[in-house]
């Protein structure tokens, strides 16, 4: 696919572009939320371009509503196509999920039934999207909380499944992967097994909240212990995928992130050496 | 299961949950909560993010009310969560009991402005020696044009002040407002600014922007106001409106 691989990134947020712009942070690369900065101008954009002078990127979005049984929305792609012209990301990535139908938009990774049938309606959704972006996609497991009795295959065969028909990558949210095992029981080391490693392109790591009979990706807490386990897991199994760390809310202070992140960074690298 | 999570008909969510697996954990009707109600939660915070004074003044129960209403009759059309809550402040106008708050929709109107303002498109703004470079004799035929970022409103007399204190003592101090005052709003180096302007600079200002001639304006503002020195008056406005970073463009 020729993705580089590029090292350790963090989820860039406004609550830390004085620390990262302000000081010399040693973080490889930046992941941005592709829609926070589809705005016609003012700080978000001048935020963005400074950063982008010391850092690469990468546009990660949560709108493309790949698997909506709406037509692709092009004017979301043609703004998500001025941006990538704009800033140069190293990729662009979106969600394997559905925000809405008939124009409406839920604001959430909505979940789908994994068939033939959807494989197909999204293959071809990918593949005007990359068409239209002139680039590779890449495409996220979603957390779920619920999941459809037709099903025909699980979330990984069918990941590997769109990946081989339309020649996009993925971005395997580790985290993620955890949430859905929880919550509909499956063994996640095996579902990292499934996935062909030659596929995977980034990772996610982030934090959940754990409601004892669910849990939910909220992205407002530490890693935990579990989800550090399955990273180290997966590092070895996708040494050539580089990791991300997310977090989406209740923000600590930078420096609290920034030894997160080293944390991510050292176990992903001496998982890498120990393959 | 679009259907399931804004409808609020009973009959919809069972015929949903049929379709989906049972959880190990807790009952499918929990498991489809989690959408359900994330939705909800979601735009409701996209909604207090954005009007944090509007909330203060209505209280939390009342704003809830209005959240909850325009959450259930405008679902978001929009693919960027930021341009969701900018429906708020027509909704009031345009729903009871709401139409009839005129100092809640005008501090939801200063809110508006000010994220509208925040994000507008970036164009150059001129300098006043821009003006210096225009002969002299040509300045009657002027006109401007003004910085996609820049909003003119006339709100409820002390909207301003109620914004400024955060809505405190709001429900103590104030009576039906019945006067006005006009506020200008703007972006000058990535940052949001506004302040209150008169009413013959609020009537200029509404000229300009209809790209009305600067001699014009002059005569407009000589006719509305028996000033002595127009000229002295009407340019002092005009370099104050160039030193704000309000204009992009002089048109002859």
């Amino acid at each position: 696919m020729g993705f580089p691989y590029i090292g350790c990134g963090l989820g860039l947020r406004p609550t830390y572009y004085s620390d990262i712009l302000n000081n010399s942070v040693d973080v490889d690369w930046f992941e941005i939320i592709s829609e926070n900065y589809m705005v016609p101008g003012g700080n978000p954009l001048a935020m963005l371009e400074r950063v982008r002078e010391k850092y690469p990127l990468v546009m990660h979005g949560v709108s493309l509503s790949i698997a909506s049984t709406d037509p692709v929305n092009l004017d979301y792609l043609e703004e998500l196509k001025s941006l990538a012209n704009r800033i140069e990301p190293m990729w662009i990535s979106d969600h394997l999920a559905w925000t809405g139908i008939e124009g409406v938009n839920l604001h959430d990774l909505l979940p789908i039934p994994y068939t033939q049938e959807a494989l197909h309606h999204i293959a071809e959704k990918i593949r005007i999207v990359q068409d239209y972006l002139e680039r590779p996609i890449l495409i996220e497991n979603p957390s779920t909380y619920i999941s459809f009795k037709e099903s025909e295959m699980d979330e990984a065969d069918f990941l590997n499944e769109i990946c081989e028909q339309e020649n996009c990558s993925l971005l395997l949210d580790i985290n993620n992967i955890y949430v859905s095992a929880f919550n509909h029981n499956f063994d996640a080391v095996t579902y990292l097994n499934k996935i062909q490693p030659a596929n995977v392109v980034q990772m996610h790591i982030a934090g959940h909240t754990n409601y004892g009979t669910h849990i939910i990706d909220t992205h407002d807490q530490s890693v935990c212990d579990d989800v550090w386990a399955l990273m180290e897991i997966a590092s070895k199994r996708f040494p050539n995928a580089s990791p991300m760390l997310e977090r989406d809310d209740n923000f600590p202070p930078f420096i609290e992130i920034k030894s997160e992140f080293d944390k991510m960074r050292k176990t992903h690298l001496s998982a890498r050496d120990r393959k | 299961m679009q259907q399931a999570i804004l409808s609020d008909d009973e009959k919809i969510k069972p015929i949903f949950l049929q379709s989906i697996n049972e959880p190990p954990l807790h009952s499918k009707n929990d498991a489809f909560g989690v959408y359900y109600n994330g939705y909800r939660r979601r735009l409701a915070e996209f909604l207090s993010n954005d009007y944090p004074v509007l909330r203060n003044i209505l209280g939390d129960e009342s704003f809830g009310h209005v959240v909850e209403n325009y959450i259930n009759i405008c679902p978001s059309k929009n693919y960027n969560a930021r341009w969701y809550s900018s429906g708020l402040v027509d909704f009031m106008r345009n729903h009871a009991p709401w139409r009839e708050e005129r100092v809640a929709i005008d501090v939801a109107q200063f809110e508006k402005c000010l994220a509208d303002s925040f994000d507008a498109k970036d164009v150059e703004c001129l300098n006043i020696s821009a003006l210096q470079q225009i002969d002299p004799h040509q300045w009657p035929e002027l006109r401007f044009r003004f910085h996609p970022s820049v909003f003119l409103h006339k709100l409820a007399a002390e909207t301003t002040t109620i914004y400024e204190t955060h809505g405190e003592n709001f429900l103590e101090n104030t009576t039906i407002i019945t006067n006005s005052e006009g506020v200008i709003f703007w972006r000058k180096n990535n940052k949001c600014l506004y302040r209150k302007v008169n009413d013959i600079e609020y009537l200029s200002l509404m000229e300009a922007f209809s790209e009305m001639k600067f001699k014009d304006i002059c005569s407009m503002v000589s006719y509305q106001q028996n000033c002595n020195d127009i000229e002295g008056f009407m340019s002092s406005l005009l370099v104050q409106w160039f030193n704000d970073s309000l204009i992009t463009e002089v048109v002859i």
